[in-house]
């Protein structure tokens, strides 16, 4: 039909008054405008809101009530499990109730243990520990990064999935991101225990690492404490993508890669504050550059 | 952020029936074509928005409303088809009396409109009669109806171009 769309934009009001002119000379249009007027037909008839609202609420206000009355009652019925549950739980398994877990996804925090050894978590950490067993055992789960000060007494085990930290007293540094684990002896003397090796002796100054699978001892810096404790995330010969995992964790961001050169490694740090001079203090070394987009970043090396 | 009330405080609710209801009758009424069941539609879709007051603000009321209402009717339609399908045809054409008479003609062009209409593919009279009788612009019936836009000028053009074919006799 070739006044199609004439026909639709009359529907829709679209006409111009050229077009309305045109389409009011054709038959269709004489033919379809009676059919338009003769619409009104089905008019429906008069609707009675009031009436209607009130029918509403008399055949409703009952039933809600109801409903109003049964969710108290659950709620009620609810909380009084709930208490119950927990006061009997709590009479029964008391004693090893006592397992004490915290989750850093921001900052970092300093904390102290039951014997008031000190541990200071990094950001996405996460470290558990029973305080029911410690008079028998110091011995800490950690997952991430924590600096450990820990007081003299009975042997203290800082327990990740890469291996296990013993000391008598001394201070101390681990890190566990995926398969990267590091240890770095601040003071004192320090035992790493890993799958692979027996035992391996640190003392102040020196660090031990297992990165995917490569283990090495390294000669650590010479500050008394690591340096992201005050806020700063550094370095020393670090596999590459374990820099940008750190980077990672403390702006939240995803990066993705392009042409690098994985096999690199990186001694430097980047301030845990400022993405922009971060970003540039992990590429700029390497020739390499990098685009933020929102929380994501791009990395690219040369082609 | 700001927290809204829901259209469980009584007041809110009644401001919700008076703005909504007669649009939704009318709606269903265009669907059905029988005032007691579009009555007694509006009342159940109310019904519903009632029983969920909690999880609805007064401002997306209306397109629960609505939703609602297009939900329902598909479950009743079957069962109104299934019905209209077993009813003997019960008005039959006066054909061949030629009145001269411009009113008889005119209500026999009415009846003959009506029932054409009735005839019509559902969602094409519920377009057509929102667009014709309230007035509705192209988006409000889009929102309605829960399609698109240009779904609702093809439906318009759709059932215009069926009645015509269908009065044609008396055109």
């Amino acid at each position: 039909m070739k006044n199609e769309e004439l026909i639709k934009k009359w529907l829709t009001n679209q006409l111009t008054k050229e077009e309305e002119k045109l389409l009011r000379e054709t038959d269709e249009f004489a033919e379809m405008g009676k059919i338009w007027d003769g619409l009104t037909v089905a008019k429906p008839p008069t609707y009675h809101v009031v009436d209607e609202l009130d029918r509403f609420h008399s055949s409703h206000s009952k039933e809600a009530k109801v409903i109003k009355l049964s969710w108290q009652q659950q709620w009620v019925g609810i909380a009084a499990s709930i208490i119950l549950v927990a006061v009997i739980g709590f009479l029964l398994l008391r004693p090893s109730v006592n397992t004490q877990k915290v989750m850093l996804s921001e900052g970092m925090q300093t904390f102290y243990l039951p014997d008031s050894s000190m541990v200071t978590l990094n950001k996405g950490s996460e470290l558990t520990y029973e305080t029911a067993e410690w008079s028998s055992a110091r011995r800490v789960l950690l997952k991430g990064e924590g600096f450990f000060q820990v007081k003299a007494g009975s042997t203290f085990d800082v327990i990740t999935s890469n291996g296990t930290v013993s000391v008598l007293g001394t201070s101390f540094n681990v890190k566990q991101r995926g398969n990267y684990y590091e240890v770095i002896c601040y003071e004192g003397k320090v035992g790493v225990r890993t799958s692979k090796h027996k035992n391996t002796t640190l003392t102040a100054g020196t660090g031990y690492r297992d990165a995917y699978g490569t283990e090495e001892r390294f000669q650590a810096t010479l500050s008394d404490q690591p340096e992201w404790l005050s806020g700063k995330s550094s370095f020393f010969r670090a596999p590459y993508f374990v820099v940008l995992e750190e980077l990672e964790n403390q702006y939240d961001i995803t990066i993705e890669l392009q042409n690098l050169d994985l096999n690199r490694t990186f001694t430097g740090s980047f301030p845990n504050n400022d993405l922009d001079v971060a970003l540039d203090a992990v590429t700029v070394p390497s020739g390499y550059l990098y685009q933020i987009k929102d929380d994501k970043v791009l990395i690219t090396g040369e082609k | 952020m700001e927290k809204r009330d829901n259209v469980c405080k009584e007041k809110v609710f009644n401001e919700v029936f008076k703005l909504n209801a007669k649009d939704l009758f009318n709606f269903l009424h265009f669907k059905y074509q029988d005032e007691e069941e579009a009555k007694d539609l509006v009342q159940e879709v109310f019904g519903k928005l009632w029983d969920n007051c909690k999880k609805v603000t007064p401002e997306k009321a209306r397109g629960f409303l609505f939703v609602a209402a297009n939900n329902m009717m598909k479950n009743i339609l079957s069962k109104k088809n299934t019905a209209q399908k077993h009813q003997p045809y019960l008005k039959t054409e006066e054909r061949g009396v030629e009145n001269p008479q411009y009113l008889m003609e005119e209500s026999e062009f009415g009846t003959k409109l009506n029932q054409a209409l009735q005839s019509l593919p559902e969602e094409q009279r519920v377009t057509l009669l929102l667009k014709r009788i309230e007035g509705k612009k192209q988006r409000e019936i889009a929102e309605m109806l829960g399609i698109s836009e240009k779904a609702v000028e093809k439906r318009l053009y759709k059932a215009m171009t069926t009645l015509r074919e269908k009065l044609g006799n008396v055109l």
